[in-house]
């Protein structure tokens, strides 16, 4: 098979795999069959089926990288229409940017720590709120396995998207600022898309916050570690 | 299709003075943030000349972003091939992980509800 061809192959397979997962989310909205959810299930399982390796597919897929980062450039337009919103609230969104970009980390080290994990596990496990790019460069930094952060800054996204929403809902907070800016604090990118599901308000104050946070734990966490060890 | 490519070039633009930017200065913030915030800030610039977002930009921004999650689907997939380090390890760090995320973003979310319900009353 020419390179060309595999490139095309697996534009296809993504397409369709995000095609028929947003028509099954269409018929049955619930969170556990979100298309992230479902065009990832589709995706595996079509790669398992074929022998095909994770490592190949992913080279493959260069066409939707590519265009991630002019992806992320844009969310300055839905932040520029909602500027005034995002000033006019800027005090509690710092006070909460530093209290998470502090806690989030923590929390989840502490609970590994109590559950045995080692000295890896919690390393990758601190970067976890960086989004998935920047947190590859903290990785890096701080010692940390590539792999390993990857994988769970994704997975971490991916269930703050789909099971934040429905909890916030039940204990009552729908301010669209609010939803938004905790999505992008705490499931980055993943809980962008969700967000912008929601509305473009929902989506601004999430890219901000996945923007803001990245950033902090990016100037903070190697300073951290330093202290620590 | 012709009618979003000044807003498509208008990101990539952004993106590679982001890079290049990145390259030079460090900070720690990767290429994409950076060009974010220069698009911000042109736009900011723009604005303060009383002139609107270019319909092209909003065009092209909604395009790509109402498919974000398409774009981020080959990452994603990784969760289904996990290194070996991380299935040894796999109760505390999933754990960590489901509990870690959700508990982390319930005090965000309330925290933040708060402080604007607060604030939106002194107003």
């Amino acid at each position: 098979m020419t390179d060309t061809t595999a490139q095309l192959l697996a534009l296809f397979l993504n397409l369709t795999a995000f095609l028929v997962a947003l028509a099954i989310y269409r018929r049955l909205p619930t969170p556990l069959l979100h298309p992230i959810i479902v065009s990832c299930v589709l995706v595996a399982a079509t790669l398992y089926a074929t022998g095909t390796g994770y490592d190949t597919y992913r080279k493959h897929s260069q066409l939707l990288y590519l265009m991630l980062g002019p992806a992320v450039v844009a969310l300055a337009v839905p932040l520029k229409h909602h500027f005034k919103l995002v000033r006019r609230a800027a005090v509690p969104l710092m006070v909460t940017l530093l209290v998470t970009t502090l806690l989030s980390p923590l929390i989840a080290v502490l609970i590994a720590l109590a559950l045995g994990a080692n000295e890896q596990a919690l390393l990758a496990l601190s970067a976890k709120s960086a989004t998935t790019p920047i947190a590859l460069a903290l990785a890096d930094e701080i010692g940390a396995l590539q792999s390993l952060t990857a994988g769970i800054v994704v997975f971490s996204g991916v269930i703050g998207a789909v099971f934040g929403p429905p909890i916030l809902t039940r204990l009552g907070i729908t301010d669209p600022r609010v939803v938004g800016f905790a999505l992008g604090l705490n499931a980055h990118a993943a809980g962008t898309a969700r967000a912008l599901e929601l509305s473009a308000l929902c989506g601004a104050f999430s890219g901000l916050a996945m923007g803001l946070c990245g950033t902090l734990t990016a100037l903070l966490l190697p300073w951290a570690l330093t202290m620590l060890s | 299709m012709q009618r979003i490519l000044p807003g498509l070039a208008t990101l990539i633009g952004c993106l590679l003075a982001g890079e290049w930017l990145a390259a030079r200065i460090d900070i720690g913030l990767p290429g994409s943030v950076i060009g974010m915030l220069l698009l911000l800030l042109l736009l900011g610039g723009m604005a303060l000349a009383g002139r609107p977002v270019p319909d092209s930009l909003n065009r092209t921004s909604d395009a790509l972003l109402s498919v974000l999650a398409l774009l981020f689907l080959p990452a994603a997939a990784g969760v289904f091939f996990l290194p070996e380090e991380i299935v040894r390890q796999w109760l505390p760090i999933a754990a960590a992980m489901v509990f870690g995320t959700l508990i982390s973003l319930v005090i965000s979310a309330v925290l933040l509800h708060w402080m604007l319900r607060r604030s939106e009353r002194d107003d």
